[in-house]
């Protein structure tokens, strides 16, 4: 009984001196092996997934992806105000703004890889930051703005919220604006005091637009000043009908009237242009089609919706979107490298009666 | 003799005799700290399974003292088996064969975290971004294969294997790498600013330019050896690429081709990569109005893990760590003026096990305890009765 | 008559005490400090009251609490430090600065003699060379430097304290403090609205502009040194900031904060020797704090209530009173005398609680924060636990003990408190309740305890050895009392090591780092495993026992101390050069009392005369309970 009892103990204890001296001499070899992988060159992304499937890396320069030239940035006027920043590893550009009573507010233009994560979570991570509640795809939708550019078509949000133990002065408001290409995601953010980016947010739009419109230009600066909307663009003249009251324009449209529908309902119209061809005629229409919930249409459907109208100056191409709730109608037109779009949006009985009144303002528009 | 190497391995002596050797050995090692520093004397005392003398250097060693390994697998042991042969279950016994069971959970869980543990830092400044961690202890000699579009092969030495003339043959590389010279702690100046006789231990790169000094192993704990190596590059099929110098003090890579192919060579702290990444935003240290007494450190990092699709925001300070597969982030110190923050990165498998040892060493700590407690007071009544 | 003795001794004790503890009355005619010590500031991120500042202070400085003058005269701390904050020129010339080492004396060209304090105004032509001095042993570690090393450098932080409390409520030398404000706050408004206009590019004027600059450039210098942060903040949950800070900050604000005002004019007031105008201006201060920062007034005066009644130094005089009446109690009249050492340790141990909650209170920490709350702590513990032993075994050995480790650790507190506030705020890694309250908390109770079981152990031997007491009915309690202890010690102190680890791997990821202060208390973890182990298997009997708890004492005492003096690891904190002879000796000594227990028992006194052991055979005791 007692032999039973040692040898059995002896065995144990032999098994346990083998597995501990294996597991010794495990951990010497663990710590000189030559160990091989592999590391992807692209470099980290800061605030959005990645796609590669090998490791990422971060290696010790970091290389800005292939595709943007860096010689974008140098052509882009900037607003006086804004004072160049040492550039942080993932910035492109960078700025600070100052205002009155120590209010500053931080410009950035990161350029990342493609598929950088969708508008909506990249929205709800800033108001995140903001100490605001996320938002769903339907908010989403109502208050982003969609400025067009040459590169495509960039998406801007204006978020406002100041988190817990947040300086005010240096805090509470973001305005950014997306836009995904076909082989990188472009951000670009204000954030800041409030006031003082309200006050510095027309420059931003226009700032954005014109580093958008300076990538589609690969090699050196063939644009060399990508003006501001406002303030360079030709004046054109036109003659406002009746009932069309003017309406301060916003940052992203030139011109800005209202007109009264019935059952208090409002119409509005919009005078919008950029640099370049704005897009294709399909690409525009479906995107109007788009902001009034209607589904795109064919490419090649598209020719049999767009009707031209002659005007004394100028040619423009003008199409009638019938929503079940809203219409658009719009004309545009092509000139001197720019594109300049008129729409009007309101209720379907609304827009019917302010046709002609549209039609004849086209045909006061004098370039 | 059988009969006898049991009753020795089980017996109670030999528990108070090792419970006496770790004393020793513990006291010993504390005040070995003062000029070893921690980590060295840790080494040496408690990771070991003899305390050797004399402690470096080749030649012939004598152990003069169990180690820490030795000791604590003695007593478990001692501990199990005694426990095999002895096992008798009783209410009354409850108490000690908890304690006992808590203690081996115990003794084996520190072996565990000995063996696999890893421990790593990772500095980030404000803004910065990695999906690696650096050992603080161990640099690796890392030779890089820059050619590819998008993928470069790291083939990383650990400096264990550096050492002078070994010639590393691995089938990654298409040369061999000679060991020339290798320095645990050295300090590197330019040439022009070392004094007379001084000469490069390198005849290619950046390294011809600088000499190099052997220095004594740094023991405080906030220092750091800087470990330089002259590697000779010889490609396998004949010839000589030269001499090259690596050092951790030297910044950055260096550059050469061979067999059609880039090749970078540095000499850099380890490197743990992981399928993750992590950002700094923002790191704050808040002291205490008036004074530079620290009261917080935290850190708020933004997690990014394709894999997982985890984009998300966390804040990392005192005593608040961040658990992510398998690893933990502690927020462990600071670069001097508040510029960068410094996480520790802890993977460690088996560390429940202290936690749940000590609850159960405690029970049965409390539970035996008690026994006598109420023994004891029964015989009092008694006596005063 | 005798049975009434004990109430009596009680009562005489608790007269003695009871004084201290009613305010002292102000005579009309006389600085009101008591009034003007409670005032709140904000000293090293802590909120206090004057009082504590002065106190701390001058023990920095000086080494005491109160400052003797040569015509002997006392300054009570307050005092001294009314003169430092308001009256520089003659706080110069009092003689508060110690210095006792000959190098250092000789860099002044001065002899060695007797004097050891001297005043700032003896120093004012070396200050330049005593900071150069100092800053060199600065790059050292504290464990590297000289003797010559440390006291410059003593000297040079006791001078620069000195400056900088002599600039924070007022410029040093500042004659008509109110007036310059007075002119001060005249000038802001123009200056403001210059700086306006300079900012927006418009014309300014730039006279008003350099005005204000002289004087912003004083106030910044006062802003820079102060040590003080008297100004209260407006808000409940604002900032303190200096005198110097806030009329910076008034250029901006446009108005001069009230505090600052009213501090000018108790300054002033106390210069001119206005003894009413002083006591008023005190008294407005003290009101406008009750009425809007009530909170803060209370806890203010609390702890000047606390610093007045000195606990912990009242408690060790009775635990004097009861190790003497104790140990008294053995040679004759037991039952009397013990039971006054019983009533008076009650009444020791209810003042050195109060004690030991206040400062909980006032730190809103658990009670162990630092190595001086330890020892405290320690010593309550024990007193706890001795006073139950006292109760069941009513033999006088458990008071004896309560007694004299009562008074050894306070004696311990007493001296690590002379490197400042021992209410300091907490370093960042330890800014944490939870452990605190447990780690802590568990570790210290078994140091109190293994210092307990020595303690039994010391008692043992010396009657044993040295007297005929020692009977066999004593010696058993003894043995039951020592091991009793020492299974709580086990208990306290493995929970509490292990809890420490828990903390570590939260902290940061190490369970266990072999710092010399883990190493230091598994070692009081392995000894009590080795006792208990020794016992069961019969290898030890009573007096091996008492051998073994003695070395407890030493393996505890390092673990307290020891480490710390090693300057190695996180747990090196407080500079322990001074103790570490004490130290030594403690650990001599309980060496000497094991080789003395280790004499043959038969040459015992007690066991001498009481039994005649055969040789070889051991006193017979209660047999040991079943191994395991």
């Amino acid at each position: 009984m007692r032999i039973g009892c040692a040898g059995w103990v002896m065995r144990i204890s032999k098994y346990f001196i083998l597995v501990l001296s294996a597991a010794l001499l495990v951990s010497c070899e663990k710590n000189s092996e030559i160990k091989v992988y592999r590391v992807s060159k692209a470099p980290l992304e800061q605030s959005a997934p990645q796609q590669q499937d090998a490791m990422p890396t971060n290696t010790s320069a970091p290389r800005m992806p292939a595709g943007l030239p860096p010689a974008a940035e140098t052509a882009v006027t900037t607003p006086a105000n804004w004072e160049a920043q040492p550039l942080s590893q993932m910035r492109q550009a960078s700025f600070l703004v100052k205002g009155d009573n120590g209010a500053v507010a931080d410009v950035s233009f990161v350029s990342l890889g493609s598929a950088a994560g969708n508008v909506l979570e990249n929205v709800n991570r800033w108001l995140g930051q903001l100490g605001q509640p996320p938002i769903t795809e339907q908010k989403l939708g109502e208050m982003a703005q969609r400025l067009q550019t040459s590169l495509g078509e960039v998406t801007i949000v204006d978020l406002a919220g100041l988190p817990d133990n947040a300086d005010p002065a240096r805090d509470g408001r973001i305005i950014a604006a997306m836009m995904t290409t076909s082989n990188a995601t472009l951000f670009f953010k204000m954030r800041g005091n409030a006031d003082l980016a309200e006050t510095q947010k027309g420059d931003f739009i226009r700032w954005v637009a014109a580093v958008c419109d300076a990538q589609t230009q690969a090699g050196p600066a063939q644009i060399a000043e990508a003006p501001p909307q406002t303030a360079s663009a030709p004046t054109i003249k036109w003659t406002a009908p009746e009932g069309w009251t003017e309406v301060p324009p916003s940052s992203m449209r030139y011109a800005s009237f209202s007109a009264p529908a019935q059952d208090g309902g409002k119409i509005d119209i919009s005078i919008v242009t950029f640099p370049g061809d704005g897009g294709s005629d399909a690409d525009n229409i479906n995107r109007w089609r788009g902001q009034m919930g209607l589904a795109p249409v064919d490419a090649n459907a598209v020719t049999s919706q767009v009707a031209p109208l002659k005007t004394g100056d100028t040619m423009f191409s003008t199409t009638d979107i019938a929503g079940n709730k809203t219409r658009t109608i719009a004309a545009w037109t092509r000139r001197d490298g720019r594109v300049w779009f008129f729409k009007a949006t309101g209720p379907n009985a609304a827009i019917e009666k302010e046709k002609s009144n549209f039609v004849k303002f086209i045909e006061s528009v004098r370039f | 003799m059988l009969h006898k190497f049991v009753d020795i391995i089980t017996s109670l002596k030999l528990t108070i005799v090792c419970l006496a050797a770790g004393m020793a050995l513990i006291f010993a090692g504390t005040l070995a700290q003062v000029h070893l520093g921690i980590h060295e004397a840790q080494q040496r005392y408690f990771q070991s399974m003899f305390v050797w003398w004399p402690p470096e250097g080749r030649g012939f060693r004598i152990p003069i003292f169990p180690g820490g390994h030795l000791i604590g697998a003695v007593l478990l042991i001692n501990l199990i088996a005694a426990h095999l042969k002895r096992f008798r279950w009783s209410w009354r016994k409850l108490g000690i064969h908890l304690t006992h069971a808590g203690l081996i959970i115990m003794l084996a869980g520190g072996l565990f975290t000995d063996l696999f543990a890893v421990e790593s830092h990772m500095q980030l400044a404000n803004g910065d971004a990695k999906n690696y961690s650096e050992d603080m202890r161990q640099t690796e000699l890392a030779v890089i294969d820059t050619s590819g579009d998008d993928l470069d092969q790291v083939t990383a030495i650990p400096d264990t294997v550096l050492r002078p003339n070994r010639v590393i043959d691995h089938w990654s590389l298409p040369f061999r790498i000679a060991v020339r010279n290798f320095y645990q702690n050295s300090r590197l100046r330019m040439l022009s600013q070392a004094g007379e006789g001084a000469r490069p231990i390198a005849n290619q790169g950046s390294g011809a330019m600088i000499a190099v000094e052997p220095v004594t192993r740094a023991t405080a704990s906030d220092e750091r050896d800087v470990p330089s190596a002259a590697i000779e590059i010889l490609p396998k099929d004949g010839g000589s690429l030269g001499t090259w110098l690596v050092s951790d003090s030297l910044g950055a890579p260096q550059t050469f081709a061979c067999g059609g192919r880039t090749w970078m060579i540095a000499l850099r702290p380890a490197r743990y990569y992981k399928p993750y990444s992590v950002t700094l935003q923002k790191f704050t240290h808040e002291k205490y109005a008036g004074t530079e007494i620290p009261k917080d450190f935290s850190s708020k990092v933004t997690l990014i893990d394709p894999e997982r699709s985890v984009n998300r925001d966390v804040l990392i300070y005192m005593n608040h760590p961040l658990r992510y597969r398998g690893e933990t982030f502690y927020q462990a110190g600071f670069q001097k003026d508040d510029s960068a923050t410094i996480l520790q990165v802890v993977h460690n498998p088996s560390f429940i096990a202290p936690y749940v040892a000590c609850v159960i060493v405690a029970a049965g700590l409390l539970v035996q305890f008690g026994f006598h407690l109420v023994g004891f007071s029964r015989q009092r009544r008694r006596a005063i009765a | 008559m005798k049975r009434l003795l004990p109430w009596i001794i009680l009562g005489v004790a608790a007269a003695c005490i009871a004084t201290s503890w009613l305010p002292s009355k102000v005579a009309k005619e006389d600085f009101d400090f008591s009034k003007v010590g409670e005032i709140p500031v904000l000293v090293g991120g802590r909120m206090k009251p004057l009082d504590t500042v002065a106190r701390n202070s001058l023990l920095i400085i000086h080494g005491k609490q109160e400052l003797r003058l040569e015509d002997s005269r006392r300054l009570s701390a307050m005092q001294w430090l009314a003169d430092a904050l308001f009256n520089a020129s003659v706080a110069d010339q009092y003689p508060v600065f110690v210095v006792q080492n000959a190098d250092v004396l000789g860099l002044f060209g001065w002899q060695q003699s007797d004097r050891k304090y001297f005043s700032f105004a003896e120093f004012t032509p070396f200050l330049k060379q005593i900071d150069e001095q100092a800053a060199q042993s600065d790059k050292l570690e504290a464990v590297q430097r000289s003797a010559y090393q440390s006291a410059i450098l003593n000297l040079r932080n006791g001078l620069s304290l000195y400056q900088r409390l002599k600039n924070s409520i007022q410029p040093e030398g500042a004659e008509n403090f109110t007036a310059e404000l007075q002119g001060f706050a005249s000038s802001v408004p123009g200056a403001a609205k210059a700086a306006r206009q300079r900012a927006m590019g418009e014309n300014f004027d730039k006279v008003k502009l350099d005005d204000i600059a002289q004087m912003i450039k004083r106030y910044e210098r006062l802003s820079d040194m102060a040590y003080v942060l008297a100004v209260p903040p407006i808000e409940p949950n604002g900032e303190w900031h200096s005198v110097g800070n806030s009329l910076l900050r008034s250029v901006a604000i446009g108005e001069i904060d009230p505090a600052v005002i009213e501090y000018a004019i108790v300054g002033d007031a106390y210069r001119a020797n206005d003894r009413p105008l002083f006591n008023q201006n005190v008294e407005v201060m003290t009101d406008w704090f009750s009425k809007e920062q009530p909170n803060t007034m209370k806890r203010a005066s609390f702890e000047f209530l606390f610093n007045r009644v000195q606990p912990f130094s009242q408690s060790m005089a009775l635990y004097v009173l009861a190790f003497l009446l104790a140990c008294a109690s053995w040679l004759g009249s037991s039952s009397i005398l013990r039971r006054s050492a019983f009533y008076v340790l009650l009444l020791a141990l209810a003042i050195h609680t109060f004690g030991l909650v206040s400062r909980m209170y006032l730190q809103e920490r658990p009670p162990v924060t630092n190595l001086y709350s330890s020892a405290i702590f320690i010593g309550w513990g024990a007193v706890i636990v001795a006073l139950i032993l006292e109760r069941i075994f009513r033999d006088g050995i458990g008071a004896a003990c309560a007694g004299a480790i009562g008074f050894v650790t306070l004696i311990i507190a007493h001296h690590l408190a002379g490197s400042g506030d021992t209410l300091e705020m907490l370093q960042a890694v330890l800014d944490t309740n939870i452990w605190l309250a447990t780690h802590v908390v568990a570790i210290t109770t078994g140091y109190s305890a293994m210092f307990l079981a020595g303690m039994l152990a010391i008692i043992y031997i010396v009657r044993g050895v040295f007297t005929t007491s020692l009977k066999k009915q004593t010696a058993d309690s003894l043995a039951r009392m020592t091991y009793g202890v020492v299974c709580f010690a086990t208990l306290f102190s493995f929970v509490g090591t292990v809890l420490g680890g828990i903390w570590a791997d939260q902290s940061w990821g190490r369970f266990w780092g072999w710092d010399p202060k883990e190493n230091g208390a598994v070692l009081i973890v392995l000894w009590c495993a080795i006792i208990l182990h020794a016992r069961w298997g019969g290898f030890i009997r009573q007096r091996g026992l008492m051998v073994m708890a003695l070395f407890g004492n030493i393996v505890t005492s390092f673990s307290w101390f020891g480490v710390n003096m090693l300057g190695v690891g996180l747990h090196s904190y407080g500079f322990m050069q001074k103790a570490f002879p004490w130290l030594v000796g403690f650990m001599l000594s309980q060496l000497a009392l094991m080789c003395v227990a280790a004499m043959p028992l038969e040459r015992w006194r007690s066991f001498r005369t009481v039994n005649a052991p055969a040789r070889g055979q051991t006193p017979q005791v209660s047999p040991a309970p079943s191994p395991g």
